[in-house]
């Protein structure tokens, strides 16, 4: 290899080091490593078809500096795509993170409701009840036989709330091993899904409040 | 000049025909340089396109899914004692996008009629 073969491939190593630099790293190692191939591919091809090396030396050269223009587009366009890509990842795991910031709201609101109810309210009441010798209706009857059952299994209880909060962050957290249709799919599933649990969990506490209310409502009717 | 979605630039429909040339003398899968020469053979003393130019349409087929890109056996690159090479390969696209190419410089007048020529298949 001439002194010129030797400087030209040096001047178009170089240069391929410097417009890759602080690029991503399968981009940049990519680029730099199919340069370092042609180069080499070109110095042979010199060699078995008998160019001096001074003419191979001057070609590389050529070829360097008539692509300086290009590879400073490829640069910008491969940064901007880069970008691009990293933008719209960014935003949907934002809006994701967000809704899932929702859903443990949901189920934290739900788990207070059922707590206090179940805990409190509930044999707070029915010790009321059983005291005035107030008949129960079925529907209290129920709720205090569920008051019951939780506040003597109370660590089954502490379990199904445990794993309802893992499966609820394991379902609507982001899914970053099959990318981004697999989470728009589990974002758009979601957003139909939200409505649904929030009504669900109203109507499930809401009927609880209004079971336990019952026999007073009896009461104050047969007062009248 | 910013070109129509779809449409092949001179350079990139000069890389498929070399490709295209390359796959039918046996070389399915080939490396920037030797596309090089293939772009070469034909022209008048030519000089061989520069790194950035080829290199950044062999990148922009690529994206285009006429090419696919992959870096050859380690092994072999070691057995022969020279740097890998990373190869490319005409997909089926790309012979749609080279005809649909011909024909439209057909149909504006740049290339002359297909008779006794070699069309894409």
């Amino acid at each position: 290899m001439s002194a010129t073969q030797r400087m030209a491939v040096w001047v178009a190593r170089a240069w391929a080091h410097l417009y890759t630099s602080r690029m991503p790293t399968e981009l940049r190692v990519s680029r730099r490593a199919e340069i370092d191939s042609d180069l080499w591919e070109h110095a042979r091809d010199g060699q078995e078809t008998g160019t001096r090396p001074l003419i191979t030396g001057l070609e590389i050269l050529w070829r360097t500096c008539v692509g300086v223009v290009d590879d400073l587009t490829w640069r910008f366009e491969a940064a901007r795509q880069q970008r691009d890509a990293s933008h719209s990842g960014r935003r949907l795991l934002m809006d994701i993170s967000a809704r899932q910031a929702r859903w443990v709201s949901i189920l934290a609101v739900a788990t207070g409701a059922t707590v206090i109810l179940l805990f409190g309210l509930v044999p707070t009441l029915r010790v009321y009840f059983a005291s005035a010798g107030i008949p129960l209706p079925l529907p209290t009857r129920i709720v205090v036989g569920l008051s019951t059952f939780v506040t003597v299994y109370w660590w089954a209880s502490l379990a199904v709330g445990v794993a309802l909060f893992l499966g609820l962050t394991r379902l609507t957290r982001v899914d970053a091993i099959h990318g981004g249709e697999a989470n728009t799919a589990r974002e758009a599933a979601l957003t139909k899904l939200e409505p649904i649990v929030i009504l669900g969990l109203s109507v499930v506490v809401g009927a609880m409040v209004l079971a336990m209310f019952l026999p007073i409502f009896d009461v104050v009717s047969a007062m009248r | 000049m910013r070109r129509k979605p779809g449409e092949l630039v001179p350079l990139e429909i000069e890389i498929l025909e070399a490709a295209t040339a390359l796959e039918r003398n046996g070389i399915t899968a080939f490396h920037g340089y030797s596309l090089a020469k293939s772009m070469r053979t034909g022209t008048d003393g030519r000089m061989l396109t520069a790194h950035g130019t080829l290199y950044r349409g062999l990148h922009r087929l690529q994206r285009a899914k006429l090419l696919e890109a992959f870096w050859e056996d380690p092994a072999e690159a070691e057995r022969e004692g020279r740097p890998r090479r990373r190869l490319y390969r005409l997909t089926a696209l790309a012979a749609v996008a080279l005809n649909r190419a011909r024909a439209n410089k057909r149909a504006s007048g740049d290339l002359p009629s297909p008779e006794g020529g070699l069309e894409v298949s």
